[in-house]
């Protein structure tokens, strides 16, 4: 079985459980051509159990894999070996015992003559022209995960996986790595999905961000969607830099240290965490709307600077917010600044 | 269909890891049958021997190689003095030395003319013509002497890991040496003193030869005379059972001592201990209490069988001494082969299919603690049944009496190695196999390959290494065992060990000294690659 036609994955239902608890539960996802997509979460939450049911390296509980036209669990079963699956790993894995041309073989059975050819064409693919007899050892960390990603290629897969691939590599070369290797998952036309626990990465290299916990898809969209509208309090955290409020609504208003929020229900009496990231913060010159705080004390962490202030609701606890280094020194100048509530993410404090 | 795709290797490895397990089984049962006349007359008039006997050799041995080994261990392990690089990896050549070959050597010079007790006498002036060498005493000098490398090997890895800011805690603490010693190190060691008292106890226990030539009625002394002398298996099978019984609580009180094992490196860090510097009187002392042990169970056996060979060199050249070097590496070939390649498949299995054949695979590698004498019995049982159903129905359908078909052959001694050695390969091969990521095999399996093709492929050829070393290892055993061998072997083979030990036993000690040394030869191979080791570290 070789499907090639309709690259698409599609997840249904897909739950597993392990023997100690741990479990992912009714997962539904599909990953179209070409489309890279990154499954994002904390240690623990599932993400690397989904890549290894796709993989065939466990078998789900639930649930139903079809890549392209086939399904490879569910309705029928493939094992491992026959779903043309490629997948890059953490460690690399590069077969320490056969050099660079023999680890991009492997997958090639037929011993004909085109073999030379398309590893070569491989290496070229992925930028190691010349490489052909080298070993594992005598490479960087990058320069064998491209050969990595050739000897994934060579079995031409009908979806890629990749396991924090990137996670081994040094910040400097990372990037330069990464782009390179999405860009040629693209151009083929492969639908990927990767696991990563870094959000910085997920933003930069993925079509769409699906974000994890406790084994389940809590959120999902694409980095930008992600990053202003999340569903979740989790993935609020997890996209980018927050500050988190505790207030109790009154009347359908919550109220912070900026001014009040209107809450959907406006019955609701609960407690609400109100995380408010950076972007909403901004200079008010004469703005009508500008507040007025008082600034105790600040930090500068780089980007963003770190503001102690007066927390007029709550007189005992002063309140510490974050915003960008570069407009603070206006805020601190005049004491003011303007509030975008679009910014803050209102949610129940469980 | 699933379910068999996933488990299929898994299935096999288990069913192989059965048969090492079915005659460590069928001995149990020995405890539940009533024991005939040859029975109640061993229990009535030997058992209380070979129980007090082994008893005394468990604690004269066992305290024995802990003080020489932990002793030794200390000093290469803590401080620097003359010749100490030389003397950690002499520490343990001991274990290239057969016990049954000690033993000859020390009787011969202790005994009446020999060396040693000529040389008394002139140094002494003393009138000692003789000591008596055939005594248990003589047994523990040789066992202790012999063994204590086990000890030795595994302390010194204690103390070399333990990180040096245990040691300095205590010192800011006040506490002298002798106080680190009993408060820090020792316990801190446990977990490898309980190890490697409980290997030397066990090596005590599966002794055939030492006992045999020096005259002591042990278990497996007993095991031996009991099916070979009286013919009674029952027999036979009950002091098995009470040998395993015996084995299975040592293994069970060492896992108690070992308690929690993962302390020790705890604070392991970088921070390795710092060797300090010992001069004059000190540094003298140390190299006199290193060396002795290494004299005693190394140098002179080694020394005194030299010098017998080159008497009986000549029978190197007798085709009786050719053809019995052939069978015994023959056999020791294929045992190895035999143990590597079920090593292999288990081990593998426990990788692909851990949950299934991790509990089975932990039984079948218990079978090195079991001694060789029971081994041999437990693959027995089973055997002389198959024989007789075979032979009964070879009788009832073609009228033909096939007698004894499988046991007494190849077969059984090759099965019986299996039982007693499968463990040893199966650590070697899963030394090699742990250092393979597990990424490896699930890119070679998303790469289109079966279990079959990742075994040969990738793992047999990284890992070769490792398995060739435990070849080397069950090779080098096999040809040192001495009671399976005799219990099991066919009609007619002759190997190293029991021509040495027949030769031995006839007083042809020169003769003895060729196969003698041919087996030290042998096993000085892999204490070469020990030896390795131990430098890199």
């Amino acid at each position: 079985m070789h499907m090639e036609i309709n690259k698409t994955l599609k997840i249904t239902n897909l739950s597993h459980c392990y023997k100690n608890g741990k479990s992912i539960k009714n997962i539904n996802l599909d990953v179209f051509p070409g489309e890279v997509v990154c499954v994002l979460g904390p240690s623990g939450c599932g993400k690397t159990t989904l890549l290894r049911l796709i993989a065939g390296f466990e078998e789900p509980s639930d649930g139903q894999i079809k890549i392209g036209k086939d399904y490879v669990f569910g309705k029928s079963y493939v094992p491992t070996e026959k779903r043309f699956i490629g997948m890059l790993f953490q460690d690399i894995a590069l077969f320490p015992h056969l050099s660079v041309k023999n680890n991009i073989g492997f997958s090639l059975t037929k011993k004909n003559s085109d073999n030379e050819k398309i590893i070569e064409n491989l290496l070229k693919k992925v930028g190691l022209d010349g490489f052909l007899n080298r070993y594992g050892a005598t490479m960087s960390g990058g320069e064998q995960q491209r050969v990595a990603l050739a000897r994934a290629l060579a079995n031409n897969p009908n979806i890629m996986l990749l396991d924090e691939p990137f996670a081994s590599l040094d910040v400097w070369s990372k990037y330069d790595i990464a782009y390179d290797i999405i860009s040629i998952l693209k151009e083929s036309k492969t639908p990927t999905i990767m696991v990563t626990h870094d959000p910085q990465e997920a933003m930069k290299l993925a079509d769409r961000i699906i974000v994890m916990l406790d084994g389940k898809i809590i959120d999902q969209g694409t980095p930008s969607e992600l990053y202003s509208e999340a569903k979740h309090s989790f993935s609020v955290s997890l996209m980018g830099p927050t500050t988190s409020y505790l207030s109790k609504a009154i009347d359908g208003l919550i109220k912070t240290p900026f001014g009040s929020i209107n809450i959907v229900n406006k019955k609701s009496q609960g407690s609400y965490k109100v995380l408010i990231r950076p972007d909403a913060f901004s200079i008010a010159s004469n703005n009508k709307e500008a507040i007025n705080i008082k600034i105790i004390s600040f930090k500068y962490i780089g980007l963003l600077t770190e503001v102690e202030i007066v927390d007029e609701n709550n007189k005992d606890n002063n309140f510490m917010f974050l915003v960008y280094s570069n407009i603070f020194k206006n805020i601190y100048k005049n004491n003011k600044l303007l509030f975008n509530k679009d910014w803050a993410f209102v949610f129940p404090n469980k | 269909m699933i379910n068999y795709l996933k488990h299929g290797w898994g299935l096999f490895s288990v069913l192989l890891c059965l048969t090492v397990i079915i005659p460590i089984s069928t001995i149990i049962f020995f405890f539940l049958i009533p024991g005939d006349e040859t029975w109640i007359h061993l229990r009535d008039n030997v058992l209380n021997s070979y129980i007090s006997n082994s008893l005394y050799l468990m604690i004269f041995v066992g305290g024995g190689s802990i003080i020489i080994g932990s002793i030794t261990a200390w000093l290469v392990a803590m401080y620097d003095f003359p010749f100490k690089k030389y003397l950690e990896w002499l520490l343990f050549m001991p274990l290239a030395i057969p016990s049954y070959a000690v033993a000859y050597c020390y009787a011969d010079l202790l005994g009446y003319g020999g060396f040693i007790t000529n040389n008394l006498g002139l140094i002494f002036n003393s009138n000692i013509k003789s000591i008596n060498f055939y005594s248990i005493y003589g047994a523990v000098f040789v066992f202790i002497f012999s063994l204590y490398p086990y000890v030795y090997l595994l302390m010194r890895q204690a103390f070399i890991s333990q990180s040096s800011a245990y040691i300095e805690i205590a010192k800011i603490s006040g506490l002298n040496l002798l106080q680190i010693i009993r408060k820090i190190c020792l316990p801190l060691s446990r977990p490898a003193l309980a190890g490697g008292v409980t290997l030397v106890i066990m090596e005590t226990l599966a002794d055939y030869g030492v006992s045999d030539y020096l005259g002591i009625n042990t278990f497996t002394k007993g095991i031996y005379k009991a099916w070979f002398n009286l013919g009674d298996i029952t027999s036979a099978g009950k002091l098995s059972a009470i040998l395993l019984f015996t084995v299975a609580i040592i293994i069970i009180i060492e896992r108690k001592l070992r308690g929690k094992a993962q302390y020790n490196n705890e604070v392991r860090s970088n921070r390795v201990l710092q060797l300090k510097k010992l001069h004059g009187f000190t540094a003298i002392l140390a190299l006199f209490i290193c060396i002795i042990p290494v004299i005693i169970g190394f140098i002179i056996p080694l020394i005194t069988l030299i010098s017998w060979s080159i008497e009986s060199i000549d029978i190197i050249y007798t085709l009786e001494f050719i053809n019995v070097a052939i069978s015994s590496f023959g056999i020791a070939f294929f045992a190895s082969l035999l143990c590597a390649l079920f090593a292999l498949i288990i081990v593998f299995g426990m990788r692909t299919n851990p949950k299934l054949v991790n509990p089975f695979a932990r039984i079948a590698s218990l079978g090195y603690s079991i001694p060789g004498a029971v081994a041999a019995i437990g693959v027995l049982i089973p055997l002389v049944w198959l024989d007789n159903t075979i032979n009964n129905i070879s009788l009832k359908y073609f009228n033909y009496s096939t007698g004894l078909i499988i046991t007494g052959t190849w077969f059984g001694l090759l099965f019986a190695y299996l039982v007693r050695f499968l463990a040893l390969s199966m650590q070697a091969v899963e030394n090699s196999f742990i250092k393979i990521s597990k990424s490896i095999d699930y890119a070679a399996r998303i790469l289109g390959k079966s279990n079959r093709k990742i075994l040969t492929s990738i793992h047999i050829k990284i890992g070769w290494g490792g398995i060739s070393l435990g070849l080397l290892i069950v090779f080098v055993d096999v040809l040192k065992e001495l009671p399976a061998t005799m219990i099991l072997r066919p009609f007619g083979l002759s190997t190293l060990a029991i021509k040495a030990h027949e030769l031995a036993i006839d007083e042809r000690l020169y003769d003895a000294s060729i196969p003698l040394l041919t087996i030290i030869f042998l096993c000085l191979i892999p204490l070469y690659f020990l030896t390795k080791v131990i430098r890199q570290e």
